[in-house]
């Protein structure tokens, strides 16, 4: 049976500062089981930073608002975590990677949360070695934390969350200061984190098409609100599009319906999907004009 | 449009930078940025781009080799002087704002050239509406979201009328409105006869907007030509961090034997080649 990772019920959230009093997020339920893959979509202003951090435990205790309704992280309320629990069961990636990153090497800074727990140094060291690989940054581990990529920068992040050992990650737009391959690198290395490790992912992000591999569901906020939310490929099929940014092969298949041209059962998501589509339509040759 | 790209508006000739502690970001470039064009520079992150762009509006200065806006070396202008020809639009807006609301922001650089004040206000207004920020005129830079700071800081250059835009990353972290708005700022400009040069890691920027691109690689020029010629080259991209946009990849691997660039420019094809043939 699959546990729930994460549940909020009647999610609200005001910032003090607010204009006209509106919330940032309100009525929000969500249900995360393990295992599960989840997009935060949805255009800038609709919420999304601000779900990550409540679910991250970010708000209320380190950014000033006010929050009510209930999380609970693998069936226990939010609050009632300790700074430490909370570090064990959640990791937090933010978009900029220079915010989180510091130390002199990436090795001291992977140990960082570990020392201040009081870890030995050979479970320091088991985790690391452990938690290297799966980010490929095993060969950065001496650099300067100063001079690596951006790429290099957000796994290491990633890194430094995992030997925490979280059943939780949880990301804020985290491919904003990649390049495109950085960006595939991150999210292949996600993926390899949901389906191998069975770590929980929940993601903010506008690149929708570069995770139609990994993600396995999708919930679209719009001014604090859900305005969808289900699995991946069926959410993109409700008419979204004034609101996410789809994937170029999607965005093929919807403009070949709108002028007319046969449509296919499956929204087509990938490159390799994409070229699929068009394939098939080009099998319909003397469609009446 | 062949015509009119002749005139080279920046001439970058065989350019070095070494920042301090030794670190070599550019090792010996040499382009030139047309009259009107609008030029891509692509490449990953730390491949020295920002380095590069920073040269054609004096904000750093060559260690050697040079750079001639308009004719003339940066070497010896102030940067106040080369704003006036060309503006620069950060990756990190935050990094430019400092007055009260955003309507004093657009009206700085223009009242620093002593800009009659009829003609900035108008200018101003223009600009604001053009981005769609005129809603948001009095609010304080900083109570704007990440996006709407973005727009302001392309708002700011543009009420210089620089004939040179550099852009940095312009579509990084925008959402899809966002990002319309600032492709229709971009159109609306290489229209209106400004040359643009944009950095981006957005390859549909590149295939829809560009006329040429570069590909820079470890502070050097990899490779030059149209979006098409570039996105042909799979394995230097690869090789630069980047990959073509998903529908060149799409129309590559489903064997019509076509270089496509746009989802549009698909649709129409496929339009074409269902019904007519």
């Amino acid at each position: 049976m699959s546990q729930i990772a994460i549940e909020a019920r009647a999610l609200q959230c005001h910032y003090p500062d607010a204009r006209d009093g509106v919330p940032a997020l309100s009525n929000i339920h969500l249900s995360v089981n393990q295992g599960d893959f989840l997009v935060v979509g949805g255009p800038n202003d609709a919420g999304k930073t601000t779900l990550i951090g409540c679910l991250g435990g970010l708000i209320p205790k380190h950014i000033d608002a006010s929050i009510s309704g209930s999380i609970e992280l693998l069936g226990r309320p939010i609050e009632s975590y300790s700074a430490t629990d909370l570090a064990g069961t959640v990791g937090v990636v933010l978009d900029d990677p220079d915010s989180q990153l510091f130390g002199s090497t990436v090795m001291h800074y992977l140990a960082f949360g570990m020392e201040l727990r009081g870890y030995t140094r050979e479970v320091m060291r088991e985790r690391i070695e452990e938690a290297a690989p799966l980010l490929g940054v095993t060969d950065l581990l001496e650099r300067s934390c100063q001079v690596l990529s951006g790429g290099e920068k957000q796994r290491v992040v990633v890194a430094s969350m995992l030997v925490m050992r979280p059943s939780i990650l949880i990301f804020d737009e985290p491919s904003s200061q990649l390049d495109p391959i950085g960006t595939r690198e991150l999210f292949a290395a996600l993926k390899h984190l949901n389906q191998k490790a069975g770590l929980t992912i929940v993601l903010a992000e506008h690149k929708l098409g570069e995770l139609s591999e990994c993600a396995s569901h999708l919930l679209v906020l719009d001014r604090g609100e859900v305005r969808a939310y289900g699995r991946f490929r069926d959410v993109l099929r409700e008419p979204l599009h004034e609101l996410l940014r789809y994937p170029q092969a999607a965005e093929l298949c919807l403009a070949c319906k709108e002028r007319g041209l046969p449509d296919s059962a499956l929204l087509p998501l990938t490159i390799d999907e994409g070229a699929a589509f068009i394939r098939e339509l080009l099998k319909t040759r003397g469609f009446p004009a | 449009m062949s015509d009119l790209i002749e005139t080279p508006l920046i001439v970058v000739r065989d350019l070095h930078h070494v920042y301090p502690g030794n670190v070599e970001a550019l090792k010996g470039v040499s382009l030139t940025v047309h009259d009107r064009e609008v030029l891509g520079i692509v490449g990953q992150n730390g491949s020295g781009k920002t380095t590069l762009v920073k040269h054609l509006n004096g904000l750093l200065k060559p260690s050697t080799g040079e750079v001639l806006v308009l004719g003339e070396s940066t070497q010896k202008k102030r940067v106040s002087e080369l704003a006036r020809h060309v503006g620069y639009v950060f990756q990190n807006p935050d990094q430019q704002f400092f007055l009260g609301s955003v309507e004093k922001e657009v009206n700085y650089g223009p009242a620093n050239i002593g800009m009659p004040e009829e003609e900035r206000t108008r200018v101003t207004s223009e600009v604001l509406d053009r981005l769609g920020l005129s809603a948001k005129r009095l609010e304080h830079p900083f109570r704007l979201t990440r996006n709407y700071r973005k727009l302001l800081s392309i708002a700011c250059v543009l009420a210089m009328n620089p004939r040179v835009v550099v852009f940095d990353e312009p579509t990084t972290g925008q959402d899809m409105n966002q990002v319309r708005l600032i492709m229709n700022a971009i159109h609306d400009l290489s229209t209106s006869g400004h040359t643009l040069v944009i950095i981006t890691h957005d390859m549909t920027l590149v295939a829809e907007h560009c006329n040429r691109v570069i590909v820079m690689n470890e502070g050097q020029v990899m490779a030059e030509g149209t979006p098409a010629s570039v996105f042909s080259q799979p394995i230097m991209l690869g090789r630069s961090g980047l990959e073509p946009p998903d529908i060149a990849q799409i129309a590559a691997r489903s064997g019509i034997g076509k270089d496509i660039l746009s989802v549009k420019e698909m649709a129409d094809y496929l339009d074409w080649r269902i019904r007519d043939l």
